[in-house]
């Protein structure tokens, strides 16, 4: 027995004292970053969320890209709008190649829209409510003519989305089986069908995706020769490995880790502005929210402020509008409405419930839903509206939502592409994805919403969008409760980083 | 035991049968769409329609049912509607992972839960018994979620013994793939940094899922120790003058080793379904995160490959155990028993 555990000493010893082989600092020209989900397509006609959309921004060029706040020419070199805004000629660099070295042609990008549209998958409605596959025609090998369902001034921003990203037509119809237009080989192995600045070299599913400089690449060559990203569920691990600096970068960190973060004098904290926004909707079809006053009355009701210093501790904007900060028409202070308890119930007196109403409030169920319905449910029952909370998963809640079956509802809604049109659209039009679901619909607003996505002059646009958000704000189904704040940090050895909202993995200007 | 091995061998199809049939009930049945899920609010009608076509999600749930068993019989698990690959392939990516894990956990458990119950039996209220005690309460009581982060507070962030999370550091290339089994390879393959390396990051998932089932071990092994201590034989034994460690190890222990041994294959299969918690936390990219995200996204031909796996595995190491009984106690005879 004591021979057992003598030996079993002797080698936990021996086990500990050569810790972390190969645990030795990161190398100066690789990036490590930390996301706790892994990716689930890196196909760029399939990825839809999050994890899989940074990494692919890296492999896949687009037409357009955003910088600061900008959408502007990238793999385009000029483009022309015709006279009706139906159609756009847009002239490609002729010195940009894929990094198999086949040329980054019309023929190419063409392909590559087609194919998205065609295959359907999660993200090509964005793609299909604007153009239809047989709209894009091949001028001459550097020239694309694309024709639009409707004159959409937002088409450049549509085009900055992953599911427009360039791949390689020759590579990866070589990988095609059973016409599935190569989507099996491009969801896994896809190094020689990159057009962007990285290409994709091992995915390790559940641990880790590793991107290699892609030397093909016409652009600025990222100082990183490659970025690893980890997979890394837990957000307090993600934490212990950035402080112990096993991790260069980690962009999902939890608020009330902030404080501590902050404090470290290794780290730099970016508190960046996230392309989303959290509201509480009102279904217009059931009683009493059809009535105006009851709808002003519970966006009185709630205490904005409060919750985005309790609940995220500072990381986020008020809203009143749908429009987020820094898109095209986002207003500052919007004065329509703000916390004041003693207005809204006014107002409820005025509707006729001096004693307030029961009502149900439906939620998704994560830790971070369940604070912010406690806290809505709260405020409401201070004017006396007596919430009844209910909890579900994702795919039961948008079961309901869709068939209109949700009274008060909380979520979010995310951008799919920089424009205001994809927050006015959803939160305004009668037809768009969120209004529908709450049976609400005016006229006036779909005309206006209508004419301002065809509008090409930034200022006549925003002055729209400024008019659009107001009436919204004043008498839309929406209470709108903040935006969110990205938590990035990184250590102080990656030097240039900048934050961008919608290319979070943007690592070409960073360097250690 | 032909026959007892070949009966069992058939309860066991007939158990996947009737478990491929409730999980594929529940799976169905459970409120939500996975398309919804996919898009969120988003999408058009026709989108929805069309992306419910390609996945089957059309037709009425028993012809979805013998469309999925028909492929079962080709080991075709179908295509995971989340990662859009097929769900063999994601097992073998996965499973491997967990298997080691829960391997090693539970090979850490024996070698620590029985020593320390059996020395807990001998040694009665000694402090010893008294200090094994605690260490068992505290592993069927402490949440696994804290005591993973705990572990990784201590053992990584303060004391820099261990690494935090993943199974082998991020700069040495994973062994090449024989089993799947880092550990497995790298010593196949002569690989030595990455044996090291695989082994200091499994210690702490290990010990950290292995420890509740250490516990029971002990347990369980300290009071049927005592039991048999107490029998007639063994007093016997004494009186004829035998030494200690003769009657401990070669008399009582055997007797006392039955049902401890049960013990061990319940743990087995629990530690297999149960590591979700632990691969959370030390980020173990295994079957556990896998399945969990696949339910997130109702992603039923993944949980359902995984559910079968893991109740074929559950029910082999049963049957091993099972075997076993025999070698420790030769009045078992199987084909009388059944």
């Amino acid at each position: 027995m004591k021979k057992i555990l003598i030996l079993l000493l002797l080698m936990s010893v021996f086990v500990f004292n050569t810790a972390f082989v190969g645990a030795a600092a990161i190398p100066d020209d690789v990036l490590v970053v930390a996301d706790n989900f892994d990716a689930a397509s890196l196909d760029p006609a399939v990825a839809y969320e999050f994890t899989s959309c940074n990494t692919i921004q890296n492999v896949y060029d687009n037409l357009f890209v955003i910088d600061e706040g900008e959408v502007v020419p990238h793999l385009a070199e000029s483009y022309q709008i015709s006279e009706d805004g139906l159609k756009w000629t847009i002239k490609l660099r002729e010195d940009a190649e894929f990094a198999s070295g086949n040329p980054i042609n019309a023929e190419a990008v063409q392909f590559s829209l087609q194919r998205s549209m065609e295959m359907g998958k999660g993200p090509s409605w964005m793609l299909n409510e604007v153009m239809s596959p047989e709209s894009i025609t091949v001028v001459d090998e550097y020239t694309l003519e694309i024709g639009l369902k409707f004159p959409a001034s937002y088409f450049a921003s549509v085009l900055s989305n992953t599911c427009a990203g360039i791949v390689d037509p020759e590579v990866v119809m070589a990988h095609e089986e059973d016409g599935d237009w190569g989507e099996g080989w491009l969801n896994g192995q896809s190094g020689e069908a990159a057009s962007g600045p990285y290409k994709l070299v091992t995915w390790n599913r559940g641990d880790s995706i590793v991107l290699e400089r892609n030397e093909n690449y016409w652009g600025e060559k990222p100082n990183f020769r490659q970025v690893i990203i980890k997979n890394v569920s837990e957000s307090v691990t993600q934490k212990m490995m950035l402080e112990n600096g096993d991790i260069d970068m980690a962009y999902k960190l939890t608020p009330d880790q902030l404080a501590d973060l902050e404090a470290n004098e290794d780290l730099n904290v970016i508190k960046g502005v996230d392309l989303r926004a959290y509201y509480l909707g009102m279904n217009v079809s059931k009683e009493p929210l059809n009535n105006l006053k009851v709808r002003q009355a519970i966006k009185h009701a709630i205490d904005y402020n409060a919750m985005i210093e309790h609940l995220v501790r500072g990381a986020g904007n008020k809203l009143e509008g749908a429009i987020v900060k820094p898109l095209l028409g986002y207003q500052e202070d919007m004065g329509v409405y703000e916390y004041n308890p003693e207005k809204a119930k006014q107002l409820l007196a005025e509707a006729g419930y001096p004693d307030g109403f029961d009502i149900e409030l439906t939620g998704i169920s994560s830790t971070m839903w369940k604070q912010v319905i406690s806290s809505v449910q709260n405020d409401l029952s201070a004017v006396g509206i007596n919430a009844e909370v209910r909890q579900l998963n994702a795919a039961a809640f948008y079961e309901l939502f869709r068939n209109q079956q949700l009274e008060l509802m909380l979520s979010g809604w995310g951008s799919d592409y920089p424009d205001p049109h994809n927050f006015i659209h959803p939160f305004g039009h009668s037809e768009g994805s969120l209004t529908q679901r709450v049976a609400y619909s005016s006229k006036e607003l779909d005309d206006l919403i209508e004419e301002a996505a065809e509008i090409n002059d930034p200022e006549k646009r925003k002055e729209l969008y400024h008019k659009i958000d107001r009436m919204l704000a004043e008498e839309g189904p929406w209470a709108m409760l903040y935006q969110p704040q990205n938590i990035v940090v990184l250590r102080n050895e990656v030097k240039g980083y900048e934050y961008n909202p919608v290319r979070i993995f943007d690592f070409t200007s960073a360097y250690k | 035991m032909k026959v007892f091995l070949l009966k069992r061998l058939f309860y066991t199809v007939l158990m996947l049968i009737g478990i491929s049939i409730i999980t594929f009930t529940l799976s169905h049945v459970v409120p939500g769409d996975p398309v919804l899920t996919m898009l969120g609010g988003r999408g058009t009608d026709e989108q929805i329609e069309k992306m419910r076509e390609d996945l089957g999600l059309n037709k009425p749930i028993h012809e979805q049912y013998f469309i999925y068993m028909k492929g079962l019989i080709n080991f075709d698990l179908g295509e995971s509607i989340r990662t859009k690959r097929d769900v063999t392939a994601d097992l073998k990516n996965f499973f491997p992972a967990t298997f080691e894990l829960s391997t090693f956990a539970i090979i850490l458990s024996i070698i620590l839960g029985i020593p320390l119950g059996i020395l807990s039996a001998v040694k009665k209220d000694s402090w010893l018994d008294q200090g094994a005690r605690i260490f068992s309460l505290l592993g069927v009581s402490m949440p696994v979620f804290w005591l993973g982060l705990l572990l990784m507070a201590l053992f990584y962030n303060h004391l820099h013994f261990l690494p935090s999370s993943g199974r082998i550091a991020m700069f040495i290339m994973p062994p090449r793939d024989i089993t799947g089994l880092y550990l497995v390879d790298s010593l196949i393959t002569g690989n030595f940094d990455a044996f090291w390396s695989s082994l200091q990051h499994i210690i702490l998932p290990a010990f950290c899922l292995g420890y509740l089932s250490t516990a029971q071990i002990a347990r369980m092994m300290r009071s049927s120790m005592l039991e048999v201590m107490n029998q007639d034989y063994i007093r016997s034994s004494y009186s004829f003058g035998l030494s200690e460690k003769l009657i401990i190890f070669k008399l009582a222990f055997k007797n006392a080793f039955i049902p401890t041994l049960t013990i061990i294959g319940l743990s087995y299969g629990s530690l297999l379904s149960g590591a979700v918690l632990t691969e959370t936390i030390f980020s173990w990219p295994g079957i556990g995160r896998y399945v969990v995200e696949s339910m997130l996204f109702l992603d039923f031909p993944a949980v359902m490959g995984v559910t079968l796996l893991i109740a074929l595995v559950y029910s082999l190491a049963n049957l091993f155990v099972d075997l076993l009984y025999g070698f420790f106690d030769p009045r078992i005879k199987y084909d009388e028993i059944n």
